[in-house]
């Protein structure tokens, strides 16, 4: 298993990802033959260095999987993220739109490697190292290569605190009592070949066993009604890793906030903390409701049907309430009910933040202040999350929960935050926020869009068996 | 008044044959040219599918193509004939000209006589009764402009500051519009409604409640006299019932022993056709699916579904007999039984796309029982023990399957308020009812403002 899986290494702030395209069919195998990827087995050896490999589906077809094995991967990840019906519906369209992408359209990559080190000195030798390696059988694609820069705190660039809350899995999951999910969820949702929360196994890659190669992979679980026929797992360890590549818009976002706070309603910073349902230092809206803590907070474990079920705390609209509801799904659901769905859409989050920081201090006043953009650099996030279903986890969270309009109690809204806005005169506008309050709710119109997706695209993230099996011999 | 309650109204005709595919286009172009078949300017029609059920086999016995017109409406029912006849009727002449049985110059009287005589019983759930579709779109005005006053009312900062002054001001607003002042008059529901809504129910009850008193009564008396007419009728009141029973558990009996011999269950279907249905699933609030597929094997098998159907449709209805069947994301579904029984279609009206949303039904377990004795019948589902056990909740990939195997992509599809969800039609409902309301005390004032 690859070990990013299990750890999103924090303790390796530098990392690039390459995006790749094969050009020598066999270099390329002997390359990722012998790539010694990270395993998630063995942290020590990710002290300094860890090194991943992620495929499309398109790539799989350029090493020539035989047609049969192709076929049992999942349709999401055969048809990519830029599938036409895909784009209408998960909100990648108009200034979305995969024609306006600066990579994963036009020209679809094969390969993602992906590189983390602990200095930017160490990043830049194994890059080398890397590069002297792929060159023979693969390049890069246009703006393929990748650049992170960590911001301190665990800041995103509107200067949120980021990556708090993650889905505690008692297999792998560091667990410090901090969760919101007091039960585990079940491995399956994040890696193939493991049960899953509906207690049975998603649809994972299979070889047949006559084939050439399946004898080096592990055979499939009985499970009831996948796959027919005994088989090898393909999938077994392995899981798929969704991208997308988010410019955020950082003056335009506090400009915004400093805008509408002129029109009366609640000040700059807590409208965007509205917006996020979190306060800048991480603090939850839902515990905190008047105001932030001193310190930096990891709080997790708070819920929403009781505290807060008007959202008068924390908006029903905001950005986590949305992607992951908790306890309170609405619609007339229970708690317990919608604890039991939301537990099944759920993603490990292995996001990481790339461009300059807007202002070296990341503190929301001082970007308030700078009224216009001082640079014209290009900054956001490289949103990367592990699921083992596609269609039933991140498509699902950005279709129902991100970008619609009538998410809860909402007729017009969309994610205030990351949602692309469908605007007037579309009969379905998703382009409000719904800010509960006492007496009466205030509603932001007309919000421009603060996140653009610049790039995206489906992979597989290989088990180390798995790895060795694509990157075999398959002939023609 | 009228009684406004929803209904489903499911008009199955087969067709000619070598003319399903004419039939298809047919609705194709109905979809693309709404004015050869103005369904917009039916006033009781909520939602309508025009489809074609494809030729097809329940185990040796074949079962035709046949056009189905499945409306929801509201309302009285020879109302809603009569307007679909008035105004829709030369469409659907074109259409019913395909099926057998149909003289393509019918009056309206005949073609209303055509529709009578087609229209199949069926299981329906609707997610907002006794609303028409003016109803709703004048709600969803209402509660726009009452949006808009707040908005113009905080921007100019004249808005009162408890909630009774803010729901008084807004009172004062919706009064001072001549299109709105109707909000101002509670909603009233007609006594007629809670007949038109469990008649069925009652007509059942009429028959039963007095033949099992009787029976329970008249066994009673027995022992303090000799009265040989009384014993004769309590023989027979009894051999009825236990042949009932027992009816019935032969025909479980055939279904359960049909559970065990099941062996196929439907595998994933080409990715073409999945992507097709996906295609047809991009409305970003309100989408539609159509299911359609034969029985699984089992000689009783329609028997039990036909009996099960229509407990369903009783509890649908709102009778507390089997759970409550609240399906928060629904706002129409159906369950027909088609060609006696030996066919299960399953039509949809609900927020969401499809996948993601049969996907719901089994993301939870109280739901995941509903969902085996719902559609646990059709062909290729997932094997089902005892009929609510095992099924789609032990085999959730087997269900999605079998659902995108059997779901159709729908030729024909009306919906007149694609931006709204059911959520939204009953909420918009809760604040119009909450603007009726001359003087609200502080706490109800403060909670209706919650709504908006
Ligand atoms: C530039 C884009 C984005 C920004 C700035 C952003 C920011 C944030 C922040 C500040 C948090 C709160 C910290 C935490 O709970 O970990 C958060 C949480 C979260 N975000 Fe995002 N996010 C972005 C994109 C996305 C996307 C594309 C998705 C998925 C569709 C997503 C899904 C989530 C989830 C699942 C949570 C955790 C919710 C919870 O469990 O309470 N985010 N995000």
């Amino acid at each position: 298993m690859q070990g990013l899986i299990v750890r999103g290494y924090g303790g390796l702030p530098c990392a690039q990802f390459h995006l790749l395209r094969i050009t020598d069919r066999a270099a390329a195998r002997r390359y990722l033959r012998t790539l010694e990827v990270t395993p998630a087995e063995k942290p020590a050896s990710a002290r300094e260095v860890a090194l991943h490999v992620a495929l499309t589906a398109d790539g799989l077809r350029e090493l020539q999987l035989p047609a049969e094995v192709l076929a049992t991967f999942s349709r999401e990840f055969l048809e990519g993220m830029d599938e036409p019906s895909r784009s209408t519906s998960l909100g990648d369209d108009l200034e979305n739109a995969p024609e306006k992408w600066r990579w994963g359209h036009a020209e679809r990559p094969h390969v993602m490697l992906m590189v983390y080190a602990v200095s930017d000195r160490r990043l830049e030798a194994e890059l080398r190292r890397q590069e002297a390696a792929y060159g023979a059988g693969l390049r890069l694609i246009e703006n393929g290569r990748q650049e992170t820069r960590q911001i301190p705190d665990q800041k995103e660039h509107f200067g949120f605190r980021d990556g708090i809350s993650t889905p505690p899995v008692a297999e792998f999951g560091k667990r410090d009592g901090n969760e919101f999910w007091t039960t585990p969820i079940a491995p399956g949702e994040f890696v193939l070949g493991y049960l899953n929360e509906h207690k049975t196994y998603s649809e994972s890659p299979t070889v047949p066993l006559s084939a050439p190669g399946a004898a080096d992979l592990p055979p499939t679980v009985e499970n009831v009604s996948y796959p027919a026929h005994p088989a090898a797992d393909l999938g077994k360890n392995g899981t798929y890793l969704v991208v997308r590549e988010l410019e955020q818009d950082v003056p335009g976002f506090w400009r915004y906030m400093a805008e509408k706070s002129r029109e009366g309603g609640v000040a700059p910073i807590t409208l965007a903390a509205k917006m996020v349902g979190r306060w800048p230092n991480g603090a939850p809206l839902v515990t905190h409701p008047d105001g932030s803590t001193a310190q930096s907070s990891n709080e997790n474990a708070f819920r929403y049907a009781h505290e807060d079920p008007d959202g008068l705390a924390c908006p029903i609209g905001s950005h986590i309430r949305r992607a992951s509801p908790r306890d309170q799904l609405g619609a007339g659901r229970s708690e317990e009910q919608s604890e039991q769905m939301v537990r099944k859409h759920q993603m490990l989050r292995r996001a990481r933040t790339f461009g300059h920081r807007y202002d070296p201090s990341m503190d929301p006043r001082e970007m308030l202040a700078k009224a216009v953009p001082t640079e014209d650099e290009r900054r956001g996030l490289h949103f990367i999350c592990l699921v083992s279903h596609i269609g039933r986890q991140f498509e699902f969270v950005q279709r129902a929960w991100i970008q619609s309009p009538v998410f809860g109690t909402l007729y017009k809204d969309g994610d205030p935050v990351i949602g692309g806005r469908r605007k007037y005169p579309d009969p379905n506008i998703n382009d409000e926020f719904t800010c509960p309050a006492r007496p009466v709710r205030r509603k932001y119109k007309h919000l421009p869009q603060f996140t653009t997706l610049v790039g995206g695209g489906y992979f597989f993230l290989p088990g180390l068996a798995a790895l060795q099996y694509i990157a075999r011999e398959h002939g023609a | 008044m009228a009684h406004k309650v929803h209904a489903g109204y499911t008009v199955l005709a087969p067709i000619r044959p070598g003319h399903a595919d004419a039939v298809s286009a047919l609705l194709r172009t109905f979809r693309a040219t709404p004015r050869r078949l103005p369904f917009v300017d039916v006033p009781s029609l909520h939602f309508a599918t025009g489809t074609v059920l494809p030729a097809t086999s329940w185990g040796t016995e074949p079962l035709p193509a046949t056009l189905m017109v499945a409306t929801s409406f509201c309302g009285p029912d020879d109302v809603h004939v009569d307007e679909l006849v008035r105004v829709a009727g030369s469409g659907l002449r074109e259409l019913f000209a395909h099926c057998q049985g149909f003289a393509p110059d019918a009056s309206d009287v005949d073609l209303a006589e055509f529709l009578a005589r087609h229209r199949q019983w069926e299981t329906f759930y609707s997610g907002m009764h006794d609303l028409t579709r003016a109803d709703v779109l004048a709600h969803d005005k209402l509660r726009t402009e009452i949006e808009d006053f707040i908005d113009r009312a905080q921007r100019d900062d004249e808005l009162p500051s408890t909630p009774t002054a803010i729901h008084a001001a807004i009172r004062a607003f919706v009064g001072s519009r001549a299109d709105l002042r109707w909000a101002l008059v509670p909603d009233r529901r007609p006594a007629s409604a809670f007949w038109a809504r469990h008649r069925r129910t009652i007509r059942l009850a009429t028959l039963l409640v007095p033949y099992l008193a009787g029976l329970v009564v008249g066994t009673a008396m027995l022992p303090f006299g000799t009265w040989p007419a009384l014993e004769v009728a309590v023989g027979l009141g009894w051999l009825g019932l236990f042949a009932f029973v027992a009816v019935l558990v032969v025909a479980l009996a055939g279904v359960f022993e049909a559970e065990r011999r099941q062996t196929f269950v439907a595998g994933r279907p080409p990715d073409e056709y999945a992507r097709a249905l996906a295609a047809s699933q991009c409305n970003p609030v309100i989408n539609e699916m159509t299911a359609s597929a034969p029985l699984k094997e089992g000689d009783t098998r329609p028997f039990v579904l036909t009996l099960a159907l229509w407990i369903i449709a009783r509890a649908a209805e709102g009778l507390p007999i089997y759970g409550s069947l609240n399906i928060p994301t629904v706002a129409t579904a159906r369950w027909v039984p088609v060609d006696r029984s030996r066919r299960l279609v399953f039509i949809s009206n609900f927020t969401n796309a499809a996948e993601p949303y049969v996907r719901d039904f089994v993301d939870n377990s109280a739901q995941a029982v509903n969902i085996n004795l719902t559609f646990g019948w059709g062909y290729g589902y997932p094997k089902t023990r005892g009929i609510i056990l095992d099924g789609a909740i032990a085999d959730p990939n087997g269900f999605i399957n079998v659902v995108n195997t059997n779901q159709q992509v729908t030729e024909l599809w009306f919906c007149p308020y694609a931006h709204l969800s059911v959520d939204n039609i009953n909420r918009s409902r809760e604040i119009r009812n909450g603007i009726a309301v001359a003087t609200p005390g502080e706490k109800e004032a403060s909670q209706w403002l919650t709504l908006l």
